[in-house]
Formats: C-alpha cells, sequence, structure tokens
C-alpha cells in the first residue's frame, strides 16, 4: 500500500480502477480479451512489435551515419530489449493465459522493469527507466493506433490519473464515468481545480512523480478530503474508506433535506444564497438544492473547450439555456475572465513573463474589442429571456470600467437599431479583485449597480502570492488580516452608498470563513452547488450578533494562523458537524 | 555433452556499471552459446541472455560478479565473456575509436 499526498481541490472519495494517461495523452485501461480473439490479438502485438524494431533499426542506422556507431549502439540496446525473450514471453503470457490486452499487458511488463531500475541505486541504472518507457510509448503508439480513445468516450466507471490534464479535457470528463481524478502537477486553484469542482469529483492535483507506480485497471483510492491518494490500497483501507463514501452520502442526503428552507438565521436575518457554476448544466444541481439565483457565471469554459473562437450563437446558446432554467431567478453573468496564454485557438498575445499581471480578463477584452462585442451581444440578447445581471472582471481603474462601459453601450445601441430584444435595465457590475480598486470603491459604487467581491484574486495580489506556486502556495491565506481589512473596506463603502454587495470566492464556500463574513456584515454569498447545503446549514445554526461577536475577535488577531484557527474553534462549538472531518 | 558448472568471477570497469550498452555487448555475446549461463551478483542471479535481466541486476562500476555457465560450450562462453568484463566491453565498439566515451541516452 502507498499512500501519497497532494493538494485538494475537490472534496469527496472515489475508489475505483485506474485509468492512467500518459504524457502523450494514452490511455492503458485493464481490459480482458475474448477468448477466441487471442490469437488475432497476439498477432496484432507481433506487428507492434515488428513496427517498433523497424523504427528502432531505422533511428539506429540514421545516427549510426550522424555520430559513428557508438552512439547508434543506443538503438541497438533498445533493440535488445524489445527482442528480450523474458520479456516478450511474459507479455505473450499475460495475453495468452490472463487474456489482457496487449496495451495493458504491454505497459504493466515494462512498467514492472522501469519501476525496478527507478529503485536501483545507480543513477545511471535509474536513468535507464527511461530508455524503458520510450519503448513502452512507441509499442503503445502502435498498438493504441488510430483507436486511442479520448476521456469523453468512457465506457466504464474510472478513476483518471494523469501528468496533467488541461482544463478543456478536464472539462470534457463524464461524470458518469469519472469517479475521481489525481494528476502529478497543478496547483490548488488552477483552473482544472474549478472545474473539478463544478463537475463534483473528488480530485486531487500536484501528487509528484506517482504514474510510474500503477498499471491501469489498479484498484485505487482518491481522497479528496484529505488530499491523498492511496495505490495497492488494503483491505482495511478500502472498507475504511467505503464507509466514508456512506458517510458522505448520509451526510449529504441530510442536507439536501435542506434545499426547500430559507437561509435564514437563527435571528431571522435572510442570507442570499446563491451558486457558482462554470456549465450550463449545472443548473440542475443548484436548482435541486434550493440556490436563489446565479450569483457567478463563470463563461471561461466556452474558450477553453472549444479550439476556434466561439461564436456569438455558441454563447447566447449557453447563456439562454442556463437562464431560462433558472426561472426568474437572476443570473450573474461575467465576462471573459481568463489569460492570453490559456486561449488555445490564437495567440493574442506575446509570450509573458508574470501572466497574471499580464494581458488577461477584462483587459484582454478591451484589447480585443471584437470578441468582447460578440459575448456583451449574446448576453444582452439572453437578457430578453430573464433575469441577467452583468459583471466585469479585474477592473482596477475607473478608466477600465468606464472603457468597459462604453463598449457595452456602443453594442447596446446596435441591437437597438437591429430591433433585437434585450433588457435595457440591465444591472451591471463588477468584482472586485484587485487591492487598487477597493482603494477607489466609494468612486466605483458610484458607476456600478452591485459589486462582488472575489477573494481568490484578491488574496494573490494582496498578498502578491501564485497560487499555483507550490514553492508559496503555503503563503497564500484566505484569512489574512489584510485581506479581511480589504474586504471590510468594501463592505462599509457598500453600505453606505447603498449598493448590493456579494462575497463569491472560496471564502465563502467554507462555513467557518463564512461565519466571519456574516459578522462582518454581508448578506449574499454564492458558493458551488455543491457546498450550498453546507453553507446553508451554517446560516440557518448562527446567529448575525454572535457571528459580530466573532468579527469583532477576528479583526484583533494579527495573522492567518491565529484567525483560522479561531474561526475552526468556533465553528466547532456551534455547528460541530461542519467541520471538516 | 559436459554437464559440469564452469564459473568465473570477474570486474565490472565500465565507469557507468552495466548499464544498456554493455549490457546489450553482454547479451549479445551470451547468446551467441548454447550453455544456461547466468550472473551472481550481490546474492542474486540473471539470465545473461536476457537484457532487462541482466540491467535489473543493478550491477555499478566496480561490481564483483560470478559468472556461471552450464552446457557443452559452457567453458568457452565464461572465457569470452570473461575477457570481455575485463576489456569493458570494448571490443564490440571496436569499429568505432574516435575515443568517445560512454554516451548518455536519457
Amino acid at each position: 500500500m502507498i499512500a501519497l499526498q497532494g493538494i485538494s481541490v475537490s472534496s469527496g472519495v472515489a475508489i475505483g480502477e485506474a485509468l492512467v494517461i500518459d504524457y502523450e495523452g494514452f490511455r492503458i485501461p485493464r481490459r480482458f480479451l475474448m477468448r477466441d480473439a487471442v490469437d488475432d490479438e497476439l498477432q496484432r502485438l507481433s506487428s507492434a512489435m515488428e513496427a517498433v524494431a523497424e523504427d528502432i533499426e531505422r533511428n539506429r542506422v540514421s545516427i549510426a551515419s550522424q555520430l559513428g556507431e557508438k552512439y547508434g549502439a543506443i538503438f541497438a540496446a533498445h533493440l535488445q530489449v524489445l527482442r528480450d525473450e523474458r520479456l516478450n514471453n511474459e507479455i505473450r503470457h499475460l495475453v495468452l493465459e490472463r487474456h489482457y490486452s496487449p496495451e495493458y499487458a504491454v505497459s504493466r511488463t515494462l512498467r514492472r522493469y522501469a519501476k525496478v531500475f527507478l529503485e536501483l541505486d545507480s543513477a545511471h541504472h535509474a536513468e535507464r527507466a527511461q530508455d524503458i518507457f520510450d519503448i513502452e510509448r512507441s509499442l503503445l503508439y502502435y498498438l493504441l493506433g488510430l483507436r486511442r480513445e479520448e476521456l469523453s468516450h468512457l465506457t466504464s466507471p474510472v478513476v483518471v490519473l494523469a501528468h496533467n490534464l488541461r482544463p478543456s479535457e478536464t472539462a470534457k470528463l463524464n461524470p458518469e464515468f469519472v469517479l475521481g481524478f489525481a494528476t502529478e502537477i497543478g496547483g490548488g486553484l488552477s483552473h482544472t481545480a474549478i472545474v473539478a469542482k463544478g463537475l463534483e469529483i473528488p480530485a486531487v492535483v500536484g501528487m509528484g512523480e506517482f504514474l510510474t507506480d500503477v498499471s491501469g485497471g489498479d484498484l485505487v483510492i482518491v481522497d479528496g478530503d484529505h488530499g491523498r491518494i492511496i495505490l495497492q490500497p488494503d483491505e482495511e483501507t478500502i472498507a475504511r474508506y467505503r464507509h466514508e463514501v456512506e458517510e458522505h452520502r448520509t451526510i449529504s442526503a441530510r442536507l439536501d433535506e435542506l434545499a426547500e428552507l430559507p437561509a435564514q438565521t437563527q435571528d431571522g436575518t435572510l442570507i442570499r444564497l446563491a451558486a457558482n457554476i462554470e456549465f450550463p448544466h449545472e443548473v440542475a444541481s443548484c436548482i435541486q438544492r434550493g440556490a436563489e439565483g446565479i450569483g457567478l457565471y463563470r463563461t471561461e469554459f466556452l474558450y477553453l473547450g472549444a479550439s476556434e473562437e466561439p461564436t456569438e450563437e455558441d454563447h447566447f446558446q449557453a447563456y439562454s439555456q442556463v437562464v431560462s432554467a433558472m426561472k426568474g431567478h437572476s443570473v450573474v453573468i461575467r465576462t471573459l475572465d481568463l489569460g492570453a496564454d490559456k486561449m488555445g485557438h490564437k495567440p493574442l498575445g506575446e509570450e509573458e513573463h508574470n501572466p497574471f499581471l499580464g494581458l488577461r480578463s477584462i483587459r484582454l477584452s478591451l484589447k480585443n474589442v471584437t470578441l468582447f462585442r460578440t459575448q456583451l451581444r449574446a448576453i444582452l440578447r439572453a437578457s430578453a429571456l430573464g433575469q441577467i445581471e452583468l459583471m466585469f472582471p479585474l477592473i482596477s481603474t475607473m478608466v477600465e470600467l468606464r472603457q468597459a462601459k462604453s463598449v457595452l453601450n456602443d453594442v447596446m445601441e446596435d441591437l437597438a437599431e437591429e430591433g433585437i430584444p434585450f433588457d435595457a435595465d440591465l444591472k451591471v457590475g463588477m468584482m472586485v479583485e484587485v487591492p487598487a480598486a477597493v482603494m477607489m470603491i466609494d468612486r466605483f459604487l458610484r458607476e456600478v449597480d452591485f459589486v462582488s467581491i472575489g477573494t481568490n484574486d484578491l488574496v494573490q495580489y494582496t498578498l502578491a502570492v501564485d497560487r499555483d506556486n507550490k514553492d508559496v502556495a503555503d503563503l497564500y491565506q484566505t484569512v489574512d488580516p489584510s485581506v479581511l481589512r480589504l474586504i471590510d473596506a468594501t463592505l462599509k463603502s457598500a453600505a453606505e452608498a447603498d449598493v448590493f454587495v456579494s462575497v463569491c470566492g472560496e471564502i465563502s464556500g467554507q462555513p467557518a470563513f463564512a461565519m466571519l463574513l456574516l459578522g462582518m456584515g454581508v448578506r449574499a454569498l454564492s458558493v458551488p452547488p455543491s457546498l450550498i447545503p453546507e453553507i446553508k446549514k451554517l446560516c440557518r445554526s448562527v446567529s448575525v450578533p454572535d457571528c459580530e461577536a466573532i468579527y469583532q475577535c477576528a479583526m484583533d488577531m494579527e495573522t492567518a494562523g491565529e484567525i483560522k484557527t479561531y474561526l475552526h474553534e468556533e465553528l466547532r462549538k456551534t455547528v460541530p458537524e461542519l467541520v471538516p472531518f | 555433452m559436459a554437464k559440469e558448472t564452469v564459473t568465473c568471477e570477474v570486474t565490472v570497469i565500465n565507469e557507468q556499471g552495466l548499464h544498456l550498452r554493455p549490457a546489450d555487448a553482454l547479451v549479445q555475446l551470451a547468446q551467441k552459446f548454447d550453455a544456461d549461463i547466468e550472473l551472481l551478483h550481490d546474492g542474486a542471479c540473471c539470465d545473461a541472455k536476457s537484457i532487462l535481466d541482466v540491467m535489473a541486476l543493478g550491477a555499478g562500476p566496480g561490481a564483483q560478479l560470478v559468472i556461471q555457465a552450464r552446457g557443452f560450450d559452457a567453458k568457452r562462453a565464461v572465457d569470452l565473456l570473461a575477457s570481455a568484463f575485463q576489456e569493458g566491453f570494448d571490443q564490440v565498439f571496436s569499429d568505432n575509436a574516435d575515443g568517445c566515451d560512454e554516451v548518455g541516452t536519457g
């Protein structure tokens, strides 16, 4: 049994067969053959072996003529490995006797050798594992060939293990078959993580190298609550986790009973509890859990999933689906909030050294007005179908806000001229997620209908910490007193100006922190749909005066560590069942 | 057919131990013989005709090995392999005397 620690990005526990996706995206499932297919499959294996041998021989000749026989000898050795009788017998035995698919037999056998080499003391021997992986890749290339199956075409439930999953790949995961996933790289608040949470798939990232230790089909456990994965779990561990899965189910069933009840505190204060979504299909779970509208509809998936820039119609389809499903509840649509580096289909900027301080989000929209107008047109058109509000992300200066609003006005005029219906009284707001915006908040409040505090970016820009850099990730503290003061200042100004404010960052989804927000005067929270029951439970268990007392105490403290410990203690006293396992 | 076992003690003189290329050379030589040939190292034993097996021994530079062969050509096999160990398996690459050292393949 091997337990490995990573970064938890989406809670829950998944137990299932591993589907290993290597660097080049091959999937190596453990597949069993029909008895009468064995001969054909052995033939296929031989052909792949021959094809790889020819490739290696070609490389040998070419390298030998360029650099000399001594270099060519490396490939001769690869050929020796490929022809190794023990290896061939072993692979054939797995196909013949155990009816494994050749892909799985090859992968399993070669990985076993590679693991032996990796464990040898000598660095030179350990490096030889790379030669083995190289041969494995070549064989799989021929074996899988055109049959390479994509993640979106899974047919049985698996736990996906990969070096990395791009957000677009994560977005294609079918939650029906993907029980959970774990990746070697990636950070706790990366886009992939947000997508995983949206799909409610238990996920752990940033594991470091571990793929060499698993073969497709092995039973693995992804523990999204503790950021752990367990390879080759023993019986006792499996039983313990199965029990935990059961418990999760019971608790969430109990919390789901709250769906019809209001998020009202003990002293009768009503809290507006909305949901953050990424995909139109998440609307169903929002409604089921009793979300009062969509507090943050991220629109990035439209740009990430597609290889081409989305058309106005693509946007419109998605937005109208969400707004119609929400039946009169408000839907806050946030315009594109991506970095130029994440836009796969079109290079929109130079290579950036510092993407988080670079061309992203509203800056990208304002530099590419065509792209921006396309999205605004679609949002406006959808506003005729229901209650839509529009929100600009990453506003740092008054100039940006005014420019964005002026583009919006242009688009409105165009639509009016074309006679296309839209909501002329559409509410327009901004995200407060840059410290500069907080410093100028009184002025911003004169020109917007609402603000939403996005704590993820606010924390990163206030503390100057890249949340995806594991070397400094521990410095990323949501409840750092400096961040709390910025939130506090925003809330006070908004109350004075009588402007609606909600909090939509990760902070609102954590019961202990949400309790503090209520004490600070927040009356609208937006959280991932999966967390609505928990946060509703919290709201219904506390009273505003108690939360205010907690807030007073917390604001006296000077470090994030102290505040965190204190808040968790208070939560334990008030609503012990919401304290994480 | 002589059935007695022939053995000989050898030392790995290659700077990087019995890694990919020397292992390949060793296995190529071993495969020329009919005899069953094994290498013993540090309590482990491997088939000298399987490159993966040889590499898995993890014999580093200076490692002491025992060659053990059984079969009618066992004596010739052990003699040839022992001298190959002594020369660091260089004769296999004798067609290339440009003095280029061990080559990394990583």
